[in-house]
């Protein structure tokens, strides 16, 4: 029973917030049978490599340019601003991969571009995942509107099953 | 090591009980104590107490005599026992109920205890949650959406808002179980 190895989805995307994710997880399953998967959703489009071609005409270039002011769509500098983003992305989540990795979990790290609630269930049906674990704001009102939406969707189109962790209970208990 | 606790409640309803297998696919028996929690309402005109009656002054008088709100709050002060006895039986039939369950999780390994509480399901849900005598909650949830999810206010979303534990939402996953 149970010989299988689970692998679980932690959406990260808002770190205060996600590491009470990342700590039920870490209380509720054993390291031997898991495999946790870190989720970074940004919500910027993947921008595409800049191609040979578009670089030598360089009428095309400046139309582009044009096109699309944020730098990080930029035919040449675009893509150097990207893997730079993608880096810090990464770094900042270097501190609990280690952590994890300490605590003998097998972690491994995924980046994702666009809509964070479509791209967490995308992953977690693309990836194979058997559960999410989410963190959540127990808001009510327009907060709840706001900040529970991602959460929210998740849960009501997710594959998997959704463990989902309430971050005021955990302040008031500590 | 301590063994994690996880409260798993079901209402009697197939709907319910289909996290079942979720929980012995995800939850590891040699780290699990799951208690298998069944909410129904209090037996109808039976509080487990009996009333206590009030003095009732006549014409000026003091306190003449004492008068039970009905005769059947009489009867429970003078036969207490009785009234424990038909909850207790409650109880046991509830728990009778939950056999098939305790005893498929059983054979899957784990340590299986059940409870019975009566009262509203959300608050007691609630209640035995923030205990801190849990550390997860699973539980199945319609995962219905906007005006519908409004109307229904599920004892799930109660639960996921309130619980101070984190709690396992599982979607039907097969329609005709979710339209029993």
């Amino acid at each position: 029973m149970n010989a299988r190895v689970l692998s679980i989805l932690i959406p990260m995307s808002r770190e205060s917030v996600d590491r009470e994710a990342l700590v039920s997880a870490r209380k509720l399953f054993t390291p031997s049978q898991t495999i946790l998967t870190l989720l970074r959703v940004t919500p910027r489009n993947e921008p595409e490599a800049p191609s040979a071609e578009k670089l030598e005409n360089w009428n095309e270039l400046m139309r582009t340019l044009a096109k699309h002011p944020d730098p990080a769509h930029h035919p040449v500098y675009g893509h150097r601003l990207w893997s730079a983003f993608k880096r810090e992305l990464t770094v900042k989540l270097e501190p609990d991969l280690q952590a994890l990795r300490d605590s003998s979990f097998a972690v491994s790290l995924a980046l994702r571009y666009g809509n964070p609630a479509e791209e967490i269930v995308r992953h977690a049906e693309a990836a194979g995942s058997d559960l999410i674990v989410m963190s959540t704001h127990a808001r009510r009102g327009v907060g709840r509107v706001l900040e529970g939406s991602v959460a929210e969707t998740v849960l009501r189109r997710a594959p998997v099953p959704v463990i989902m962790v309430r971050q005021i209970a955990k302040e008031r208990r500590s | 090591m301590k063994k994690h606790r996880a409260l798993i409640p079901l209402d009697g309803s197939s709907f319910s009980a289909q996290v079942l297998p979720a929980v012995c696919r995800l939850l590891d028996p040699s780290h699990y104590h799951l208690t298998l929690v069944r909410v129904a309402p209090p037996p109808a005109d039976l509080s487990p107490q009996p009333t206590p009656p009030r003095p009732v002054s006549v014409d000026g008088w003091m306190s003449v005599a004492e008068e039970y709100d009905s005769s059947w709050a009489r009867e429970l002060a003078q036969h207490p026992v009785y009234a424990s006895q038909i909850w207790e039986s409650v109880r046991h039939e509830l728990a009778d109920e939950l056999s098939d369950e305790l005893k498929s999780l059983k054979d899957a390994g784990f340590d299986v205890s059940l409870a019975v509480h009566f009262g509203d399901p959300a608050e007691e849900l609630i209640r035995a949650a923030n205990s801190d005598a849990f550390d997860l909650v699973v539980m199945a949830t319609h995962g219905r959406s906007g005006l519908q999810r409004a109307l229904m206010g599920s004892v799930a979303e109660k639960l996921m808002r309130r619980a101070s534990v984190p709690v396992m939402m599982l979607r039907p996953v097969d329609k005709a179980v979710a339209a029993t």
